[in-house]
């Protein structure tokens, strides 16, 4: 009470009013209302009718004019109304089921189709590629075809001190990887176990885990995608 | 008259497949990354990488292909598409290595039946000022169609280079294409810097020769042959050093680079060169811009709409979120032009496994598509402006006959005994795709109005029941 009594000299009316508002409105009241309470806001009055459309005060005016459009309108509604009207009834049937259990079904299908989320604007597909066949082969790692290094024109040895592009070749486990997994040709594949042996001997890396900077953008990664519901990476 | 000369067997062996057969384009490269990508190495490529034969249907029985041996009967017979292309004519175990060119000729065949025209490229702008060209430029115009640049009209632009497009090339393939193929021309530039000083020079001499009033014509003149020495050529490659505009120009025109204009008018400026010309030989129509005309309604404002298979919808699984849905059309992946923002159940927002066959929805006949630089196809998709041309595509014009409920309804009611309608064949193909599927059903049914099809026959009682389960009321009161 004192509180709002110090509101009503502040010079901010808005905030003020609030408070007096919150006051007012409290749930349980130990004392009784004094003068110096404010008094009950005036009942609310009834909202005001719409504003007749200009189709509707034109009908008012010349019952000819706009009949048309008035009447396609109201066909156009009924058409609606009817139209949706079967789409409601599957959409209530569905509720009416356990929709966790249809959610499930629905990702369990969807996992079963790894290229779903692989597709991209002009692909040619055939038949072929929605079978279960491709499917299965969609769902395999490859490693790289093309040796990043010759293309990008890189020296790996060069990069022993660029630990990000290290842990790119290396296990969580800070084991080196294999060719089999890097797709490098052999002269590249020996020139960067050479850098990542050469980076952890000079302690720049560590040797049983990924370094610390790595392991914080994943975890960052991870979660903005929990934070933006896009899930786990699998 | 070459020919007669030959001998038969080097005849036989000029027109034989073997010969004929042109050497596979490089497979489309996947992209560059240093972790495991996931794909496949016998899915669809987005574009046909071996030629696709085909024989004649006498010569399909006896496995005659006009390769090196005949072809296992078992597996090019059977198909109702029977082409092929081949792997290998003749491998090292005496085995020819061919396998199905369905895929494309199939998708060539779907294309036709579209009539989409191919147009070239545009450069999507992002400015609002910028208004994009209402009407597609068709590839076949005389401005953009060229092989050789016409320097008369600086407007005409080429397609085809000899020289590679150096912005799209990483820094190892850059220093590569120097290693292998520009250093060892340098004596043949140095030729070609030598031709273009003897140009400019005569040029030089010419402008020299009018101004000071001498008759080049006569015989009696100064010959304008200019001779340029070693040294002189030594003086000006040095001189280009210092002038990198003039020495840009002559490299481009000597490697015979893509130019760069500058204002970028087409995608092609940005994204590089297309790889093969821009129709890709997909179409060679100029518009598609013609009226449609209804068998029974008369022409239509536009044509009728076709399906598309809903290939990843907007929300896949694990919530990933998409702008928009990909769609296929004629077994082009695009992108649908609708991006909704609440959840349906007609298959394009998310995933929904109770539609037989997948989610399909209707899409106008593309009007615009292109090729973009990597030889992929672009389509521009559009929904139909309503309801009408749809459902006159289904055959629902009739205005007593209930429309049907969306695909995902019927699925929903009918998942114990799942049904695939396919046109039945034998249809008229003009039928196709107005609605006109169904009209010798009903005529063989004694119905004279080609507008009753066979839900208007009379329904069995299980049919009543699921109509009354369906829509609460017999789909049709007057049957």
């Amino acid at each position: 009470m004192r509180a709002a009594m110090m509101n009503t000299q502040c010079p901010l009316r808005v905030t003020s009013k609030i408070i007096r508002i919150k006051y007012l409105y409290r749930p349980f009241s130990t004392t009784l209302p004094t003068s110096s309470d404010p008094p009950p806001p005036p009942p609310q009055r009834p909202p005001p009718a719409p504003l007749p459309s200009n189709i509707a005060r034109n009908a008012i005016r010349d019952p000819k004019r706009d009949a048309g459009i008035a009447f396609a309108k109201n066909m156009m509604k009924e058409i609606d109304r009817t139209r949706y009207a079967t789409v409601r009834e599957y959409d209530a049937h569905r509720a009416s089921l356990s929709d966790a259990a249809w959610d499930g079904r629905a990702r369990d299908l969807e996992r079963k189709m790894p290229r779903t989320l692989k597709w991209k604007v002009g692909d040619v597909y055939a038949p072929h590629d929605l079978s279960a066949v491709e499917a299965r082969k969609w769902s395999r790692r490859k490693s790289s075809e093309r040796d990043v290094f010759d293309v990008l024109g890189i020296n790996p040895l060069e990069e022993y001190k660029n630990f990000s592009m290290m842990s790119e070749y290396m296990t969580p486990m800070g084991r080196i990887k294999h060719r089999r997994e890097t797709g490098l040709r052999a002269v590249n594949q020996r020139k960067i176990a050479k850098a990542i042996r050469r980076a952890v001997g000079m302690g720049l890396l560590p040797s049983v885990h990924e370094h610390p900077e790595v392991l914080e953008v994943k975890a960052r990664e991870r979660a903005t995608r929990l934070e933006n519901g896009l899930g786990p990476r699998r | 008259m070459s020919m007669r000369r030959l001998s038969p067997t080097a005849n036989l062996l000029r027109t034989s497949r073997l010969f004929s057969l042109p050497p596979p384009l490089p497979r489309p490269s996947s992209d560059l990354t240093a972790s495991a990508n996931f794909e496949s190495d016998t899915a669809t490529l987005p574009y046909p990488i071996h030629a696709a034969i085909e024989t004649t249907e006498s010569s399909l029985g006896r496995g005659d292909w006009g390769l090196k041996r005949p072809l296992p009967l078992k597996s090019t017979k059977r198909s109702s598409t029977p082409t092929i292309h081949i792997d290998n004519v003749d491998s090292i175990d005496h085995i020819t290595d061919f396998s199905s060119a369905a895929d494309h000729v199939l998708t060539l065949r779907k294309w036709q039946e579209l009539g989409t025209p191919l147009s070239m490229a545009e450069g999507k702008s992002k400015k609002a000022s910028a208004q994009q060209e209402r009407y597609p430029r068709s590839v076949f115009e005389s401005q953009h169609d060229n092989t050789y640049q016409d320097y008369s009209d600086p407007s005409k632009q080429r397609w085809k280079y000899r020289g590679p497009w150096l912005a799209g090339k990483t820094e190892g393939e850059f220093r590569r294409y120097v290693e292998k193929d520009v250093k060892r021309r340098r004596l043949d530039f140095k030729r070609f810097l030598r031709e273009r000083l003897a140009e400019e020079k005569t040029i030089a001499r010419r402008r020299e020769a009018t101004e000071s009033g001498e008759d080049l014509d006569s015989p009696d003149s100064v010959a304008v042959a200019v001779v340029v020495s070693d040294e002189e050529v030594e003086v000006y490659a040095r001189s280009l050093r210092n002038d990198e505009h003039t020495l840009h120009r002559l490299v481009e025109e000597y490697l015979d680079l893509p130019r760069d204009r500058g204002s970028a008018t087409t995608r092609y400026d940005k994204k590089g060169p297309p790889t093969t010309h821009p129709s890709a030989g997909l179409s060679y129509l100029r518009t598609g811009s013609h009226t449609y005309n209804h068998p029974l309604l008369g022409p239509q404002e536009e044509p009728a709409p076709i399906q598309a298979r809903v290939i990843r919808p907007q929300t896949t699984a694990a919530n990933a979120k998409h702008d928009r849905a990909l769609i296929g059309v004629g077994g082009v992946v695009a992108e649908d032009d609708r991006q909704s923002f609440t959840k349906d159940s007609t298959g394009v927002t998310g995933y929904n496994p109770d539609i037989p066959g997948g989610a399909k929805i209707y899409i106008r006949v593309p009007a615009r598509a292109s090729v973009d630089s990597r030889g992929r196809i672009d389509i521009t998709t559009m929904r139909p402006r309503n309801k009408v041309s749809e459902n006159v595509a289904k055959g629902y014009y009739y205005s007593e006959r209930a429309e049907p409920p969306p695909a995902a309804v019927e699925g929903a009611q009918n998942r114990e005994t799942p049904t695939l309608t396919r046109p039945k064949p034998g249809r008229p193909r003009e039928a196709r795709g107005y609605g006109l599927e169904d009209m010798g059903v009903a005529k063989t049914n004694g119905r004279a109005s080609p507008f009753l099809g066979p839900e208007d026959e009379m329904p069995d009682l299980n049919d009543h029941l699921n109509d009354l389960l369906r829509h609460g009321h017999r789909s049709n009161p007057k049957t």
